[in-house]
């Protein structure tokens, strides 16, 4: 009676997400999961139930899509059959949906295939899920201060995952950043097998004159001292009053080199070693690709196929997107906390003083974007202000954000809280062949793509 | 314009520990107020286990989680007799969001943990186990110092402060919640001591809190009354405080509907 209950449930969320996708509704991802939620509780249990290679769970605060992304390429080379969220919808009914848009008409899956859930989840809405989805292997990438006005603080969400890790109803396995101390402490609450992940490069130390740390003590409330720091709190840390340390990763990133538009490094695996190479720049990109590595691997898929498919991966929707417009390239960084600002400053900033830097940078205050902005006020603008910047100011805290730049001693041009028109503004002084880069909260990304996509004619509407 | 020769010291309080609400955002606003005016800073930080040091003009202490206000309350015990002096002595002081709470008589956190305060400000914190409240959202107070007028912010907290008799308000509420979401009153006054939830950060956008700070800074160090109330602000410090107050409005008539 309940399995055809989920049945219906599911068709009729199908049916939804079809109908939308006809009239490019918005909210296609998250309307079909809310549809099937309505009809049958505990859905979401019972779909997880139906994976037959178990769900795979990637929560944190940074990184979450991308790292997603990069299973989805190596999952495919390694010929899995899975249900994944693409779009970045990652709440319960997100999830709902995905399984709702994956069933054939009839709310069932062809038989005789395995199959397995590839989600990213909100790292809030993980404790909250993650009795019903009993993932087989839940990877935590990090945790930083975001949107507080939402998630509250860190230490609170720390303590959720723990209980959450310690409380599960299935040993299964967990894939740890072992750079971010609180992370690594989820170890101490796992019975089943744990996979480690981390950057091992000496040479490689955080850039930033000012840098926030969300992780500070050891569990006797001594300072943590840092051989090495990568970024925010991440690094190679231990405590000298209760000999707690990082433990050495079992996939580790070495020999980074980092360019403008990407990344170079060795990912290493017990005793095989491989270069790979990704267009897209940026440290993060890097621990996503490690995260992405350690996650395949506990699944069983072979470090050689880890490699080669790392080595093809592209940016998802809005994370470093590249857009063309009047032979002028148009490169979206999201950005929504002061760790993952940071490094994208650190991404278009050139590799000469001498070369000009024409940046959008637009704030939003919707609840997507956290509502608090002062954040801005913990993210190292200043790494900018010896270098040339044609700045332009947008978004519903536009004047806010100038502000920001001014102390950072970078004034705008313009600011000017229509994104559209502050678009077009800052593509006027640039010649073609020159690049704006655009550093955007999430509804801001979001309206920056549907502005560029509709204007060249491509139709998208995959993004909630 | 006068010159300002001898620099104001500026002691901020754990800013490695009780930063979570984007506080050095008011440390960066003196910093570029003070350079546009002339006067010179000195500046302290002051940690766990740190020294004060012998003079001091102006105190800033910020926000933290819980565990950070747990974390700092025995230290804060040892340094609570010279903060009570220096604020006595007419130092300027701003303490915001969780750092106002421990400059109160005594705070108790979520879990029921009583932690002593300094009692700079005659007031009491509660954050409520039943009834779960939290104040969340932007806020735009008028101050009842004349010299500050409005000032706009966020706030963020679980704590619901009570002023006692000696105590006095910074501000009454147009929009937010303040110090309980009741009786309308935001931060407190003691003196040259301001207490307040706001940040956002507080001092950038608001320009005529920051000079009243600095104003009682530089009045303390050259011991006399100094309100050079200052050259012009920068469009780009009044647009922020006009936009927010915008914002602040329109979100809170949306809410109202
Ligand atoms: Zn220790």
């Amino acid at each position: 009676m309940n399995a055809l209950k989920d049945r219906i449930a599911l068709v009729l969320g199908r049916l939804t997400g079809q109908i939308l996708h006809l009239r490019r509704k918005d909210g296609a991802t998250a309307l079909p999961g809310l549809v099937s939620g309505l009809i049958s509780k505990n859905l979401l249990s019972s779909l997880s139930k139906n994976m037959t290679d178990g769900v795979v769970t990637i929560s944190g605060t940074n990184g979450k899509t991308t790292t997603t992304n990069f299973l989805n390429f190596i999952l495919n080379n390694a010929g899995f059959m899975f249900v994944t969220n693409t779009a970045g919808s990652n709440l319960e009914r997100g999830l709902i949906s995905a399984y709702a848009n994956s069933v054939n008409f009839l709310g069932g899956y062809p038989k005789n295939k395995q199959r397995l859930g590839l989600f990213e989840v909100d790292e809030a809405e993980l404790a909250r899920t993650f009795d019903q989805l009993r993932p087989r292997v839940a990877t935590f990438l990090n945790l930083f201060r975001d949107q507080l006005d939402r998630y509250g603080e860190v230490d609170s969400l720390v303590s959720r995952w723990q209980e959450m890790v310690k409380g599960r109803s299935e040993p299964g396995c967990i894939v740890i950043n072992v750079d971010d101390p609180n992370v690594c402490k989820l170890q101490k609450y796992m019975s089943g097998d744990v996979i480690t992940f981390g950057i091992e490069d000496e040479n490689l130390k955080i850039t930033e004159l000012y840098n926030v740390k969300d992780a500070r003590f050891c569990e006797m409330g001594n300072q943590l001292q840092y051989d090495v720091l990568y970024m925010s709190h991440l690094g190679k840390w231990r405590c000298n009053c209760c000999t707690t340390a990082r433990p050495d990763p079992m996939v580790s990133a070495q020999n980074i080199i980092l360019k403008n538009d990407s990344c170079i490094f060795d990912l290493v695996v017990k005793e095989f070693r491989y270069k790979i190479s990704i267009d897209m720049p940026g440290l993060y990109v890097i621990y996503d690709a490690i995260a992405a590595a350690a996650t395949a691997y506990a699944l069983g898929v072979k470090t050689d196929l880890i490699a080669e498919s790392l080595n093809q991966v592209k940016a998802p929707h809005g994370r470093q997107e590249i857009f063309v417009a009047d032979q002028k390239e148009i490169r979206i960084l999201l950005t929504k906390n002061p760790t993952g600002f940071n490094e994208t400053i650190k991404i278009i900033i050139p590799d000469s003083k001498s070369v000009g830097i024409n940046l959008l940078a637009i704030l939003n205050d919707g609840i997507q974007d956290g509502e608090d902005v002062s954040w801005i006020y913990d993210a190292d603008l200043e790494m900018l202000k010896k270098y040339n910047v044609d700045l332009v100011c947008s978004g519903t805290r536009a004047s806010d954000f100038a502000l920001r730049w001014h102390l950072a001693g970078l004034d705008p041009r313009l600011v000017c809280s229509d994104i559209e028109v502050s678009l077009y503004k800052a593509l006027d002084n640039i010649s073609p062949g020159g690049r704006l880069e655009v550093i955007a909260t999430y509804t801001a990304m979001l309206q920056v793509r549907s502005i560029l996509t509709s204007s060249s004619g491509e139709v998208e509407n995959e993004i909630l | 314009m006068r010159s300002y020769d001898s620099p104001i010291r500026v002691v901020s309080m754990y800013p490695d520990i009780m930063n979570t609400y984007s506080d050095r955002g008011n440390l960066l606003a003196i910093q570029y107020r003070a350079l546009q005016l002339g006067i010179k800073i000195v500046l302290e930080e002051v940690s766990l286990g740190d020294p004060f040091p012998a003079q001091c003009d102006l105190v800033l202490i910020g926000g933290g989680q819980d565990q950070e206000q747990k974390r700092i309350a025995t230290d804060l015990k040892i340094k609570t007799s010279q903060l009570q002096a220096w604020a006595e002595d007419d130092v300027s002081i701003l303490a915001v969001c969780g750092g106002f709470q421990l400059f109160g008589n005594w705070y108790r956190d979520i879990q029921g943990n009583y932690l002593e305060g300094v009692k700079i400000f005659d007031m009491t914190t509660i954050a409520p186990r039943i009834k779960n409240f939290r104040a969340v959202g932007d806020i735009w107070v008028t101050s009842r110092i004349e010299d500050v007028g409005e000032v706009v912010g966020f706030e963020n907290h679980a704590g619901q402060s009570y002023l006692g008799a000696k105590a006095s308000s910074f501000a009454s509420v147009r929009y937010g919640k303040g110090n309980n979401g009741i009786d309308k009153t935001e931060g407190a006054i003691y003196r040259n001591a301001i207490g307040t939830y706001l940040h956002g950060s507080v001092l950038p956008k608001n320009p005529r809190l920051l000079d009243y700070l600095l104003a009682n800074a530089l009045s303390h160090r050259y011991n006399e009354d100094l309100k050079p109330y200052f050259s012009s602000h920068s469009p780009f410090v009044l647009q922020a405080q006009n936009a927010a107050m915008d914002v602040t409005r329109k979100k809170s008539e949306k809410n109202d509907v």
